[in-house]
């Protein structure tokens, strides 16, 4: 004999017809017998069509302007990001010239090697001559790079841009 | 914000009607650029989704936001659908990662019923309270494939392939969640609940 | 020829002529010499350059048996250095399938970021999005380190920006061999295979890309930028991008 636990985990294949021949036969002998598990048994039946049944409200009428103003942002802003590269690449070959080709370069390049050799053993490391035009060059090159950063990054966002 | 358009609950059976929305044509061209198009696509999808947003997340405000979501995904991965698969698989399946990796944008609602009815402009008079409380505290990865097959009416093998599972890991996960909701509404019948 | 492409074994033929086109190519680029800063040859497995004529040879490093020494072919061209196949394949090994083995392990170790990641980059201007990113993340991390050299401000930091954006770019080519690997299957309408298999057949491109002679550099410079530039644009693929919204509580 089925038990009613046993049974109770059979009921949903069983009213779609998924059961086994013989299991299926079981299945309805027990519930011929036990009131409890018929009711589990017309609920489990219900259950789709009360399912199918749900009703949702329809969504805002804004919901298509919404939409297509965060698909049009998106495209303005990838079209925006591109044209950033500009002043980007100005400032950058700008530096590289002021810095009168590659001595200075190497001499920041090796100093940057040596920060990751020397990790935390703290020697001062060497520093080509400062200069106030190439620090607001590098600030403003910082600048627009994370401001154009961010603008990348809010495009690849899951999230529309537009709230 | 205003409740909108949102008194009149929507019966799932006028969504077989819609089931020869999305033409072939249509998704090329909005897949070609035509943004014309697109917004088409969008108001011909745009109750489904929103049904589906609503139903799994039972607040209209973050399903107005799951729902904008989807379709920017939608555009930004239409240029990669294969028009020679059929398009609504393929788009229930991203309509399913979208909502799997979404992140609510406010705290959830505390899923009291009074709650619900606290804002009477917001939620339509729930026509199955009881189902509407069990669905809520089902696991979002047994509710997902729940309303996939019985609210938007996708098959078996649409479910599978948007859930990336094979149809007998559907069927049995169907059936568990199924079991589960069963138990949730015998217990509220017991306690007395409408 | 469609149905030869379906077999499963296709994906192995496919495989194993990547990393044979991988050696030849490392052997054409050691040969070639280190006129250009060519990442493999050299990076660990050491010089090559072999005395053919006067009796001293110069040893190979981590070679007490001098294998390579035996196996050396006379350069077809005038001004190349000698062929060492032993030494292009060590190199292959060493550099190449290190780094593949190292791009894997981030897949296996972190799957659903990297999906969340190449969904991105497969998606509308992903991969142009991936690629500016990654040029204006180095553009912005040599103008801040320089910046921070020369106003001896957080100078502990830079160190530690490189190692992770050196980490970033694992994690990003990764992602593109994962990428490359699937646009393989596509396009090429081979049968359904394990994802790292795909995988790695994506990173034997990019590390046969990174092997040819002098655009190889490029090449492989290219393929790190874009990496960088993914990982750091869906914050090493996780579901949410970068946002606040979890702090908000």
């Amino acid at each position: 004999m089925i038990s009613c636990p046993r049974v109770r985990v059979l009921l949903e294949a069983y009213a779609d017809g998924d059961l086994a021949a013989d299991d299926a036969a079981r299945v309805r002998a027990h519930l011929s017998t036990c009131a409890d598990c018929r009711r589990q048994h017309d609920q489990a039946v219900s259950l789709p069509f009360r399912l199918r049944a749900l009703s949702s409200p329809a969504p805002r009428a804004s919901l298509v302007g919404d939409v297509m103003r965060a698909v049009g942002a998106e495209r303005a802003g990838y079209r925006r990001s591109w044209t950033l590269l500009v002043p980007e690449a100005v400032l950058a070959a700008f530096i590289l010239w002021y810095l009168s080709g590659f001595d200075g370069l190497s001499s920041i390049a090796s100093g940057v090697f040596g920060d990751l050799l020397s990790l935390g053993s703290g020697s001062l490391p060497h520093l080509p001559p400062v200069d106030v035009v190439l620090l607001v060059a590098l600030i403003a090159l910082v600048v627009v790079a994370a401001f154009h950063l961010s603008i990348l990054v809010r495009l690849a966002a899951p999230r529309p841009a537009h709230e | 914000m205003d409740a909108g358009a949102a008194t009149q609950p929507l019966p799932v059976t006028d969504f077989s009607r819609a089931h020869a929305f999305a033409s072939g044509e249509l998704v090329r061209e909005a897949g070609g650029g035509d943004l014309d198009a697109f917004e088409e696509l969008v108001r011909r999808l745009q109750r489904r989704v929103y049904g589906f947003a609503f139903q799994h997340l039972r607040d209209p405000h973050e399903a107005q936001d799951l729902t904008q979501e989807i379709f920017v995904k939608l555009f930004r991965n239409l240029g990669r659908y294969d028009s020679e698969r059929p398009f609504e698989p393929w788009f229930w399946k991203l309509a399913t990662n979208a909502t799997i990796n979404y992140r609510r944008k406010r705290v959830p609602l505390p899923s009291e019923p009074g709650e619900e009815a606290a804002d009477p402009g917001a939620t339509p008079q729930a026509h199955d309270p009881a189902l509407i409380e069990a669905l809520a505290q089902l696991d979002p990865s047994y509710r997902v494939p729940v309303l996939l097959h019985y609210y938007a009416d996708l098959s078996l093998e649409q479910v599978a392939a948007a859930l990336s599972l094979s149809v007998p890991a559907v069927k049995s996960r169907l059936h568990r969640a199924r079991g589960v909701l069963r138990n949730s509404l015998a217990d509220a019948e017991e306690l007395g609940q409408p | 020829m469609s149905e030869l492409r379906r077999r499963p074994w296709a994906w192995l033929v496919l495989i194993g002529v990547l990393a044979v086109a991988g050696i030849f190519l490392a052997v054409v680029d050691i040969s070639m010499g280190g006129k250009w800063p060519t990442p493999f040859a050299e990076a660990m497995v050491g010089p090559t350059l072999v005395q053919q004529d006067s009796g001293k040879a110069v040893t190979l490093r981590f070679d007490r048996n001098r294998v390579g020494e035996k196996i050396l072919f006379a350069p077809p061209f005038a001004g190349f250095d000698p062929i060492s196949p032993y030494q292009a394949l060590r190199a292959f090994l060493t550099n190449g399938a290190g780094l593949i083995l190292l791009a894997l392990a981030a897949l296996v170790a972190f799957p659903t970021r990297a999906r969340s990641a190449v969904e991105r980059l497969e998606a509308r201007h992903g991969a142009e999005i991936a690629l500016g990113a990654g040029i204006v993340m180095v553009l912005l991390t040599l103008a801040a380190t320089t910046l921070l050299r020369f106003t001896l401000l957080f100078l502990g930091v830079v160190p530690l920006v490189l190692l992770v954006a050196l980490v970033a770019a694992l994690f990003g080519v990764a992602c593109i061999s994962l990428a490359i690997g699937r646009l393989i299957h596509r396009r090429l309408g081979l049968a359904t295979a394990h994802p790292l298999v795909a995988a790695l057949a994506g990173a034997l491109v990019v590390f046969d890309l990174a092997v040819i002679p002098y655009a190889g550099v490029f090449a492989l410079a290219a393929v790190a930028m874009a990496g960088l530039g993914l990982a750091v644009v869906t914050r090493f693929g996780s579901s949410g991008g970068w946002t606040f919204v979890d702090l908000n509580f």
